[in-house]
């Protein structure tokens, strides 16, 4: 069982939920409300805040890889040069922005 | 910045200077880890590896900074045996004040 | 039984935090207690404990870094390497490497240089590299690797040009990730047994890059 949503293309900006946390939650807090780019579908996986009450974990939620900025996650640093993170998210842990090209 | 933050998800705190000094992994870690990885085998599935991340998370900030790695571990796995009504408190109790006493008198394992 | 003839307590000798003659810690106790219970419910034989561990000793950085220089000197495995990780490395090196979690090789690039963290748990290529170091497990990396990258790197050693894009991979799902370092210059017509030499498990991790000590310290 897939959840319904359509799949997000590569390239989608999304903006990572700020909450609520599940008592055993995969998407770590200092991305949560920050904004990324859609790199790459890894594909569907079981729901790791549901395996980790020993459930099946279903329905299977699409996976992301999503890279953010340096810049977009931590505005007040004196690091220099180029970086970024990637994370592997959970697709209802992601709005798309509103100003996607062809949204 | 955000909402709530559970003691193992520190991405992006201070986290101070990283001490690189390592150890061969003693017997008592290997077995930890041995333990863990049958556990969660789908062979034997006593639990998912979701499920001990979950006991992890519910250590307390002490606990989290002080205890060792696999301590963390050998205990979130009894606590998940105990809830997976695998073994019961009782037993565990049990058997280890027979383990403890047969290592007082300098005994091995058996 | 007959655990005490077993050959990996040897390891007690190389232990460094715990003294085999003194008092046995409580946790130690509570493995023990824990395992014996589990064997004498059934759930678990003791052979398995024991394989497990021996299985577990079989994973190591020696392994990553073969799989590396194969990448380096095999266009077609680096391909196969890069398209579906595990079967490529299962098939080429007739190690089982089926498992609950997957693995995704990164390519480091001149243009990017990857590193890997878990800043919620410890994940990790166990299933190539065998356990995590310390410091991997420990929270100062964790926290700062995904804030400071580059200042991390510094400190292991690593200055990379501004214009690299240092592109940390945080393990948040169950995809572990193994850095596929650039090839030093000057190692043409080296053999894969030799450039595997060059290979560390930091510079799978992406906190080293590997170096060819002929080329006199250069870049």
């Amino acid at each position: 069982m897939i959840s319904p949503r359509d799949a997000l293309p590569v390239g989608t900006r999304v903006t990572v939920r700020l909450g609520p946390p599940e008592v055993h939650c995969r998407t770590p807090a200092y991305l949560r409300g920050k904004e990324g780019e859609v790199i790459e579908l890894l594909g569907v996986y079981r729901n790791p805040s549901l395996l980790a009450f020993n459930k099946p974990g279903l329905p299977r939620l699409r996976l992301y890889r999503v890279r953010f900025p340096q810049r977009a996650l931590w505005p007040k640093s004196s690091e220099g040069g180029a970086a970024s993170v990637v994370a592997d998210l959970y697709e209802h842990w992601l709005i798309p922005s509103e100003d996607n090209a062809d949204g | 910045m955000t909402s709530e933050r559970k003691v193992n998800d520190v991405g992006g705190l201070d986290g101070g200077s990283i001490d690189r000094n390592e150890h061969p992994q003693t017997l008592f870690e290997q077995r930890v880890d041995a333990l863990v990885m049958l556990l969660i085998h789908p062979e034997i599935g006593a639990f998912k590896v979701d499920a001990l991340r979950r006991m992890l998370e519910q250590n307390s900030p002490e606990d989290y900074a002080t205890l060792g790695y696999y301590q963390k571990w050998v205990r979130a796995v009894r606590d998940l045996l105990i809830e997976q009504e695998v073994l019961t408190p009782e037993e565990i109790r049990v058997k280890l004040a027979e383990v403890r006493a047969r290592y007082a008198e300098g005994g091995r394992e058996r | 039984m007959g655990e005490q003839h077993h050959h990996h307590d040897h390891h007690h000798v190389h232990a460094p935090i715990e003294d085999p003659q003194g008092p046995i810690a409580e946790d130690e106790l509570l493995e023990i207690a824990l395992r014996e219970l589990l064997i004498e419910r059934g759930v678990l034989s003791a052979g398995a404990v024991h394989q497990q561990i021996d299985a577990m000793e079989s994973r190591n950085p020696a392994l990553g870094a073969r799989v590396v220089a194969r990448a380096w000197t095999d266009p077609m495995f680096k391909r196969a390497l890069l398209g579906a990780p595990l079967e490529a490395i299962e098939q080429a090196f007739e190690l089982p490497m089926g498992g609950p979690v997957e693995l995704k090789v990164l390519e480091n690039t001149p243009e990017v240089h990857n590193v890997v963290v878990c800043t919620l748990c410890s994940c990790y290529p166990r299933m190539l590299l065998g356990p995590p170091p310390a410091w991997y497990k420990a929270t100062a990396y964790r926290s700062r690797v995904v804030r400071e990258p580059r200042a991390v790197l510094r400190e292991f050693g690593l200055e990379l040009p501004d214009h690299v894009e240092v592109r940390v991979s945080d393990s948040t799902a169950d995809m572990r990730y193994l850095v596929l370092p650039q090839r030093p210059a000057g190692t043409e017509g080296w053999s894969a047994e030799a450039l595997a030499g060059l290979v560390t498990r930091d510079c799978m991790i992406g906190t080293a890059v590997p170096r060819n000590p002929g080329a006199g310290g250069g870049s």
